[in-house]
């Protein structure tokens, strides 16, 4: 079961990113990619008859220009997607351009010649961030980094001034990619997130005791094999008496339903919010023997899950591992309308005051009054919630 | 700028997290450029020893202001480190052992589009901004202009690096001001749509959810299979598998199935059945499994559908314990109305246990019987010694 369940979210996952699509992430990068491209291809034009070899370097020129034409118009065929063949296709060619324009500046060290369209290479891999995995243009912007200094090196006769004006054109191929690939990770980490939140928020408005999207997919599978195994019985494919092994499997489908059917009503709001993200079903453990995260209201749900949340997402390098504690309820002996109270309890691990999302005191807040302890790498907030008594109802 | 309907809360946090992707944007362009302009400058023959110092000074306070502006965004904080580049690339150009060469022009350039344009990206969200921005970039550049006039080489080279800079660094601005509400606004929606997922799934799997505790001949079928079948005649067993596959078939299919008869057994939508027929299609189901029942009292049990249903399926989980564990064939089942509270009692003769002793971990009798009818509002008493039979005494109230 735990199987299928890796599998669903996995997918769920996939389906998200795919209905986010690459293209939303926006294209915008492209301009600063041109800007790029542009100003090294004017430099190469206005002293292009001052190469040694005119010729490599306008070849180098042409090809990168078919390149960029070539890759535009197959990622916007394929409605804004770069499969793995089109970005190998295209890192091949960018590496042709590079060896074509080093060896159209090779052995030429005069002042105020360097290689163009090598450093231009930086722009198409600056275009294409948002539509590959960062560390994939990251690598890429490694080797061309590595290369380009080898060879600087290489032409290099001692430390003089011109060698600043050799790192800048350096930074100025690796620095924009690099700077793309560290922002982008955080946006597209931003993205999922988001979705997770918004994902999981509908629980808050679900029934106490709902069941979550995976055990409805769980009971429809386990009704459809219960239907064949009965059909095999009717039809006397299965013969009378059953097998051991098809008794045992009987045994099983029977207990899988009476876990589905009865036992999941023990299941809260909270304890489908958790499995069903991502997110904090890798970090967070629930502990509610009785259910007792049931009696939230509304506001309450949405400011523990909230708070949960922001605990939880600060947390870069899945560091954090937190813990919720449910306590048992009491009456309110002081109270008129016999409240119920009990105490939630939040132990996080890895964790230190002061990182925590001053958002996060707001929603503790608004779920009771709560105190926290902190040590060097732990925080433990008690939250005292009150809740209306379903009983006096 | 910010999408709508989303909550206060998110729209802050959304807010909060779209500026520190920019700021960040600008501190990573910022450091950058400050590294290559203080490497351009310590490159033997760019400026002497002497002038090093005051500029490096100049520097390092350019790129603490600038660092500061990324955390605490002010403007004054802008306006701090952009006076103090500037003043930067003045020492560089006029001070006493440094001036214009072939390094410096570099890290000027560097400081002028890399660390001052680096700004650009959080200036880009306004068109107040904007405007700031190119009174920014043009007071740079004449700035710049003014200072190598007196050196006539590589001025055009210089300015196009900064206009550059300055463009690149625009753009990441305007990538991330446009692109991130749109992409948070299609996260609202596919949440949205979710939701109403959420609200269809529960209400199918509430559907059969009700039709399953209904017609709750499934598990019982199950559990005879589980069985191999043992004690029970195979034709009924293969007509019980056959009926109640065809149930399951049409709950897959989407319809409400409301079956009239199970295999051996009767059986009849209890929220609107004659209460005859649901206690004679019991004792002939138990009847079939070699248990007896006696039924005493009242015939008809004024409970609306849902607690009648709670009722009954828990009485069946008791019979079904008496057959399983009492170890005798004979159970005395006394119904009782008595105007408030709907009464029945299970009595057996059999082996008995210890009420405070049932293992922990099972399932059966907790959930079946005291959670059901519990859930609508009635309660459980159980009477049983080792040895001295059993009573269970269910109660709902009307």
């Amino acid at each position: 079961m735990s199987l299928t369940r890796r599998i669903d979210r996995d997918a769920r996952a996939a389906s998200a990113r795919f209905s986010l699509g690459t293209a939303q992430l926006g294209t915008g990068l492209v301009v600063a990619g041109g800007l790029i491209v542009a100003t090294c291809f004017l430099q190469f034009a206005v002293r292009a008859d001052e190469y040694p070899n005119t010729g490599v370097s306008l070849a180098a020129w042409v090809l990168l220009l078919f390149v960029i034409v070539v890759t535009a118009l197959v990622v916007r065929h394929n409605g804004f997607i770069m499969g793995d063949v089109a970005f190998s296709a295209l890192v091949a060619g960018l590496a042709a351009v590079v060896a074509l324009d080093l060896i159209g500046v090779w052995g030429h060290t005069g002042p105020r010649l360097y290689p163009t369209a090598a450093v231009a290479v930086s722009g198409v891999l600056l275009a294409v961030v948002t539509l590959r995995r960062v560390h994939e243009i990251m690598a890429s912007t490694i080797v061309l980094g590595a290369v380009l200094s080898t060879a600087l090196v290489a032409g290099m006769e001692g430390l003089t001034a011109s060698t600043a004006v050799e790192i800048l054109m350096l930074t100025t191929a690796i620095g924009p990619p690099i700077v793309a690939c560290v922002i982008v990770a955080s946006y597209r980490r931003m993205v999922m997130m988001a979705m997770d939140r918004v994902l999981i928020q509908s629980t808050v408005s679900a029934p106490a005791f709902g069941t979550s999207m995976l055990e409805s997919e769980e009971l429809q599978a386990l009704d459809l094999e219960v239907e064949e195994f009965f059909d095999d019985v009717a039809s006397g494919r299965e013969p009378l008496p059953l097998s051991d092994e098809r008794a045992t499997r009987a045994a099983e489908l029977a207990t899988a339903l009476r876990m589905t059917l009865v036992a999941g009503r023990n299941r809260t709001w909270l304890h489908h919010a958790i499995t069903e993200s991502d997110f904090l079903a890798a970090s967070v453990t629930l502990r509610d023997p009785d259910a007792t995260a049931a009696l939230l209201d509304q506001d309450q749900r949405d400011a523990l899950l909230s708070a949960l949340w922001l605990i939880m997402a600060g947390d870069s390098r899945g560091g954090r591992a937190a813990i919720v504690t449910f306590g048992r309820t009491s009456p309110d002996a002081s109270d008129p309308r016999h409240d119920l109270r009990f105490t939630v309890t939040i132990d996080v691990d890895g964790l230190r005051r002061v990182d925590v999302d001053p958002a996060t005191w707001d929603n503790l807040g608004r779920l009771g009054s709560y105190v926290d302890t902190a040590t060097a790498r732990a925080l433990r907030v008690e939250i005292e919630c009150r809740v209306m008594n379903p009983g006096e109802l | 700028m910010i999408p709508t309907r989303l909550s206060t809360e998110e729209q802050a946090r959304f807010a909060w997290q779209l500026a520190h992707l920019l700021y960040r944007t600008t501190r990573l362009f910022g450091l950058i450029a400050a590294v290559v302009a203080f490497v351009c400058l310590i490159i033997p023959g760019a400026v002497e020893l002497r002038a090093i110092v005051p500029i490096t000074f100049l520097l390092a306070a350019t790129v603490i202001a600038h660092v500061t502006l990324t955390y605490r965004p002010q403007p004054l904080w802008m306006a701090a480190a952009y006076s103090l580049a500037l003043c930067t690339i003045y020492a560089i150009a006029v001070l006493p052992g440094a001036g214009v060469n072939v390094a410096t022009a570099t890290a000027i350039a560097t400081i002028a589009g890399g660390l001052i344009g680096s700004m650009a990206t959080v200036m880009v969200s306004s068109w107040g901004q904007a405007i700031v921005l190119v009174a920014g970039f043009v007071t740079t550049v004449c700035f710049v202009g003014a200072l190598f006039l007196s050196a006539e080489r590589g001025m055009i080279g210089t300015v196009v690096f900064i206009a550059l800079c300055w463009a690149i660094s625009a753009t990441f601005g305007v990538w991330l001001c446009r692109s991130l509400p749109r992409v948070m606004r299609r996260v609202g929606a596919i949440g949205r749509a979710y939701n109403i997922e959420r609200r269809a799934s529960e209400t199918e799997a509430m559907r059969h959810r009700d039709a399953r505790l209904l017609h709750d001949t499934a598990l019982a079928t199950l559990t005879l299979l589980a069985h191999s079948g043992v004690g029970v005649s195979h034709d009924a067993l293969r007509e019980q598998a056959h009926s109640d596959g065809m149930l399951l078939k049409r709950l897959r299919l989407g319809q409400n199935p409301a079956p009239r008869a199970s295999g051996a057994y009767t059986l009849t939508n209890t929220a609107e059945l004659a209460l005859g027929g649901t206690l004679d299609s019991l004792r002939s189901r138990f009847s079939g499994m070699g248990l007896e029942i006696d039924w005493h009292g009242s015939g008809q049990l004024g409970l609306p559908g849902q607690k009648l249903e709670a009722f009954i399926l828990a009485l069946t989980e008791c019979l079904e314990n008496v057959r399983r564990h009492s170890g005798v064939t004979a159970a005395h089942v006394t119904l009782s109305d008595d105007g408030t509270v709907v009464r029945g009692v299970v009595t057996d003769a059999g082996v008995g246990f210890d009420p405070e002793n049932i293992p922990g971990g099972h399932l059966g009798f907790a959930e079946s019987v005291v959670a059901r009818v519990q859930d609508v509002g009635g309660s459980v008493r159980t009477f049983s010694a080792p040895d001295a039979g059993t009573t269970v005494v269910l109660e709902v109230p009307k």
